[in-house]
């Protein structure tokens, strides 16, 4: 064979052997996908149990998983790539690509052949014919093969576990009870309930008055130990305030009615007629001791009263136990009357449904009479009740007038029971009044809730605040030598108000609230605004514009618009020409005036017993006032509100 | 030497392929398509074998065999096999001949058709096993024996059988050794629309297209020696051995179809007839050594008829056709 020749026979080789070792390369390609997908998968898995179960999976052994996994990959693939070709596929994949029909290997296996015969001289020549031609990358190409998405997908799985961070699990804690979204009343408003509480306590209350107090104790201390929330605090007071409702539910109108009817019939004797005016005027201490009088007078023989007087204070005495009997009868057989009525017009109906329909003046009779037995019931209840309470009063009463006419000792002894069912009366009376405060403070305490339930923290925050400052600490408002403004958050519900920050005392210039302003005889006076900043000052304070001219009245959102009406003095110099009173209050010696008091209460907070006195004397009056006035309960409630919030601090 | 030698080969691969070109184009003068079929007779002719045609009746088998034996400049006879053919109306019978004037008389052997140099052996399968097996002796061994009497055909000599198939009514079938005789079983297709239409013409016109002469004997016997001399390299050869193989079912590595449908699988004729296709079919290619590829391409006509189906195969109707591609489909062609 020429030397041309030897040489493409070597190319023949080469590109035969170039396209052996494309041929394993493929086919570790081919592995790869098989090998590496689960791999990737195993070590994203260990990757995952690594970061979220540390516990079960040390960072030593999960290395050595991902090592082990890599090298895996790795033998299988070296295995696909190193395991042994069939004979000659170099020459056959040539020869198939490039559809030489076995030239090339016929041509290499003729070369190894000797002797060798002309044809295969000649099929070697015409192989290597072929020689310069051959493309062993284009026979055995390198794909990458479709599975190969599957191990990217897996890829980015591990990445984005690698990537993942957990944040370290928290150490498992101790089961917590369920939190509740706590009620929260500030201290001040605290402990004046408490106050309150402490003053019912201390009176001689009925039982069930002081379980009800206690009761009341109780939900205070539970409020502000925020162990309440909303809807539990309001729970309680419902409850309470049902308690209190069923002690007093004798209808006290009632009560006083069969009084009078007692009293009137006592009166009518000449011996019982003190007792008599007495218990009309409810006055039952004084009654008692008429009682006591009377039954000391018949039991001393010297003003021992004559037979004819005896026998009117007998009938006066059967009359007046015997009369709310008979009014009690009288009602229950108008009831019971009405109720036939009632009664057969229904059967009527019933028993003849040919009637048609009944005509609507027949219904608006049958409604009529449903309504009178409605109110017999309250009224029989309502005398039921009231006769009760009575009831041993009169049982007395009428014994003792049985007895009088056999044994006056006896019938005194009567009386003197009578006096200490009378006792017991004026001690229940008194009890319903407690029940009554009691009652109050509980609207009050829900008045309160509602409110700050609509404020929420900020209102609460503000509350905190003032608290502070009543007891005279300073909240962070600076305040000039002669006016203190508050910093402008308290001004939060005066929309219209200017949105100065300190108010100047000089000018007035505060967002409303507390100004002191000149009053009658030059004394100062404390003016209240709805703004809610505070203005204070020499000067006209913010008050001007108040809206507190109609006192107890409803307040308004902004600041005022027009001067008290009650005041007098000369008009604010708004160039700070104000008039300073201070020295003709000096000059009493009897302490400093109501003005100077609230002056110092405002500047250092409401302590002291001089402010506690003007307190007290204003509280008075205001009180009176909205009694005496038909004053809404909800606007009382910001009369109460106020003087609370006003209110001497300890 | 060797150079000239090459030269030489190489000429020779070239002039017989020019031989092949004009056999073709004379042959398909009367034949229209069929050329693997007429490829496959060639190559039988070139391997010095027997051919076995079989398709339905009307598609243009005998026609063929006589076209071929027309551009051949060979001797030719044509054998109708019939059910009551006996084996001497083959091979020939020995006949009394007087001596003229009524003397001495003696005994003389009068040929039958088969003394030719191509046999036509027109639907085959008709005859009784006997008279097929007359067959046997002259295409194995290319001579007949009749009364202890040897006589040597003429070469080259190749029996051309067709035969309908073996569903068809009155047919015999041929027996396993008379069948393994044969170099390739051909099938026959029915042609396509084209081919329908190019035969109507050639068929039903006033010019019917004549056949000449363009191979001779000697130039018949020169290209079957030729194709001995073509080169195969030890993995075709490996291949053809493996393949032939893979068609029993006793070996370890067949397929499972083998196995369970097979009877037998092919004889070493079957891989002697794969190489030898296989050389012929290079050669066809102008190529100067046989390929695996060309071991392929001879695998069914070489061994559809050598492939034995057991019972089971036959009555689940398995074709053994469908077998051999499935060897060859799993089959490496190169092993350790």
């Amino acid at each position: 064979m020429s030397d041309p020749l030897r040489k493409e026979i070597g190319q023949i080789r080469r590109a035969a052997t170039l396209v052996e070792l494309r041929l394993r390369a493929a086919r570790g390609v081919r592995v790869l996908p098989a090998a590496l997908t689960p791999a990737l998968a195993l070590g994203a898995v260990t990757l995952a149990v690594r970061k979220a179960l540390p516990e079960l999976l040390s960072n030593r052994h999960a290395w050595e998983i991902l090592i082990g996994v890599a090298a895996l990959v790795v033998v299988a693939v070296a295995i696909a790539v190193l395991r042994r070709l069939p004979p000659r596929a170099g020459t056959v994949t040539l020869d198939r690509h490039h559809r030489l029909d076995g030239r090339l290997t016929n041509a290499l296996a003729f070369e190894a052949t000797s002797p060798r015969t002309p044809l295969m001289e000649v099929a070697i020549d015409d192989a290597c014919a072929h020689a310069a031609k051959l493309e062993p990358r284009r026979a055995a190409p390198l794909r990458a093969p479709r599975e190969l998405l599957g191990s990217l997908a897996a890829a980015a799985g591990v990445a984005a576990v690698a990537l993942l961070h957990l944040p370290p699990r928290p150490v498992a804690a101790p089961p917590q009870a369920r939190q509740i979204d706590a009620i929260q009343m500030s201290p001040d408003d605290v402990e004046l309930f408490r106050d309150a509480a402490r003053e019912l306590a201390r009176k001689d209350q009925s039982p069930d008055a002081r379980a009800a107090t206690e009761r009341f104790n109780q939900l205070i201390e539970d409020i502000a130990n925020k162990r309440l929330d909303r809807m539990e605090a309001f729970r309680r007071m419902e409850q309470i305030e049902r308690e209190l409702l069923l002690g007093a539910e004798a209808d006290a109108k009632s009560f006083d009615e069969a009084l009078k009817q007692t009293a009137a019939e006592l009166a009518k004797s000449d011996l019982a007629k003190p007792l008599g005016e007495s218990l009309e005027k409810k006055d039952f201490d004084k009654a008692r001791k008429d009682l006591k009088e009377l039954s000391d007078k018949l039991r001393s023989g010297a003003k021992k009263p004559d037979k004819a007087q005896l026998a009117r204070l007998k009938q006066a005495m059967e009359r007046a136990s015997a009369k709310k009997k008979e009014a009690l009868a009288a009602i229950t057989e108008k009831r019971n009357e009405v109720k036939e009525q009632l009664l057969a017009k229904k059967n009527q109906k019933r028993d003849d449904p040919d009637a048609g329909a009944p005509s609507p003046e027949d219904e608006r009779l049958l409604k009529k009479k449903e309504r009178e037995l409605e109110r017999l019931d309250r009224d029989v209840e309502r005398q039921t009740q009231a006769q009760r309470r009575l009831d041993r009063l009169d049982r007395e009463l009428a014994k003792s007038a049985e007895d009088l006419m056999k044994d006056l000792g006896m019938s005194a002894d009567d009386l003197e029971q009578a006096a200490e069912d009378i006792k017991r009366m004026e001690q229940e009376q008194m009890s319903d009044k407690e029940k009554e405060e009691l009652r109050q403070r509980l609207e009050e305490l829900r008045e309160l809730l509602r409110q700050q339930g609509q404020g929420g923290k900020q209102r609460m925050s503000r509350m905190l605040k003032f608290g502070k400052r009543a007891r005279g600490g300073s909240s962070g408002g600076k305040g000039g030598p002669k006016g203190q403004g508050e910093p402008g958050e308290q001004g939060d519900d005066g929309p219209d108000g200017p949105s100065g920050k300190d108010g100047q005392g000089k000018d007035g210039q505060g967002k409303g609230g507390e100004g002191l302003m000149p009053g009658a005889g030059g004394q100062k006076m404390l003016v209240l605004s709805k703004g809610a900043g505070q203005g204070q000052g020499d000067g006209p304070g913010p008050g001007q514009n108040g809206q507190g001219q109609d006192g107890p009245g409803a307040p308004g959102k902004g600041i005022g618009t027009t001067h008290d009406a009650n005041l007098t003095g000369k008009r604010t110099d708004l160039k700070g020409g104000t008039t300073d009173v201070q020295e003709q209050s000096v000059d009493t010696k009897q302490g400093p005036s109501n003005s100077e008091v609230i002056l110092t209460a405002a500047e250092r907070g409401f302590k002291g017993t001089g402010y506690k006195k003007v307190f007290t004397d204003y509280h008075t009056q205001a009180e009176k006032e909205i009694n005496k006035d038909q004053v809404p309960d909800g606007y009382r409630f910001y009369v109460h509100r106020y003087f609370q919030l006003i209110r001497p601090r300890e | 030497m060797a150079e000239k030698s090459k030269e030489t080969a190489r000429a020779e691969v070239v002039e017989f392929q020019r031989s092949i070109a004009g056999l073709r184009e004379e042959v398909g003068k009367m034949i229209v398509g069929n050329r693997e079929v007429v490829d496959g007779v060639l190559t039988c002719m070139l391997a010095g074998s027997h051919a076995l045609l079989e398709g339905v009746p009307g598609l243009g088998k005998t026609m063929l065999v006589r076209t071929m034996a027309e551009a051949l400049e060979l001797q030719f006879s044509r054998i109708q096999f019939t059910p009551d053919m006996m084996p001497a109306d083959i091979i020939g019978t020995t006949v009394i001949d007087e001596a003229a004037g009524g003397g001495h008389k003696s005994f003389s052997f009068r040929k039958g058709p088969i003394f030719a140099n191509i046999v036509l052996a027109d639907e085959i399968n008709r005859a009784t096993p006997k008279t097929q097996s007359a067959l046997l002796e002259a295409m194995q061994e290319h001579r007949v024996t009749v009364a202890k009497q040897s006589y040597v055909l003429e070469e080259p000599f190749f029996v051309l059988a067709t035969q309908n198939p073996l569903e068809s009514e009155g047919t015999y079938p041929l027996p396993e050794a008379q069948l393994d005789r044969f170099f390739f079983k051909l099938h026959v297709g029915f042609p396509d629309r084209d081919e329908l239409n190019a035969i109507l013409e050639r068929t039903t016109g006033m010019i019917t297209p004549k056949v000449s002469r363009v191979l001779d004997r000697a130039r018949l016997l020169t290209m079957q020696a030729l194709v001995r001399e073509v080169p195969v390299a030890r993995h075709v050869q490996d291949y053809a051995v493996r393949l032939l193989q893979a068609t029993h079912p006793t070996q370890k590595d067949s397929l499972d179809a083998v196995r369970r449908f097979v009877k037998f699988g092919g004889s070493p004729r079957g891989a002697q007839a794969l190489l030898l296709a296989a050389k012929i079919r290079a050669l066809f290619e102008g190529r100067f050594a046989a390929s695996v590829e060309d071991v392929k391409a001879s695998a069914l006509p070489a061994l559809r008829h050598r492939v034995l189906l057991n019972f089971e195969g036959e009555a689940e109707g398995v074709k053994t056709d469908d077998l051999i591609k499935q060897i060859l489909e799993g089959l490496p062609e190169t092993v350790k």
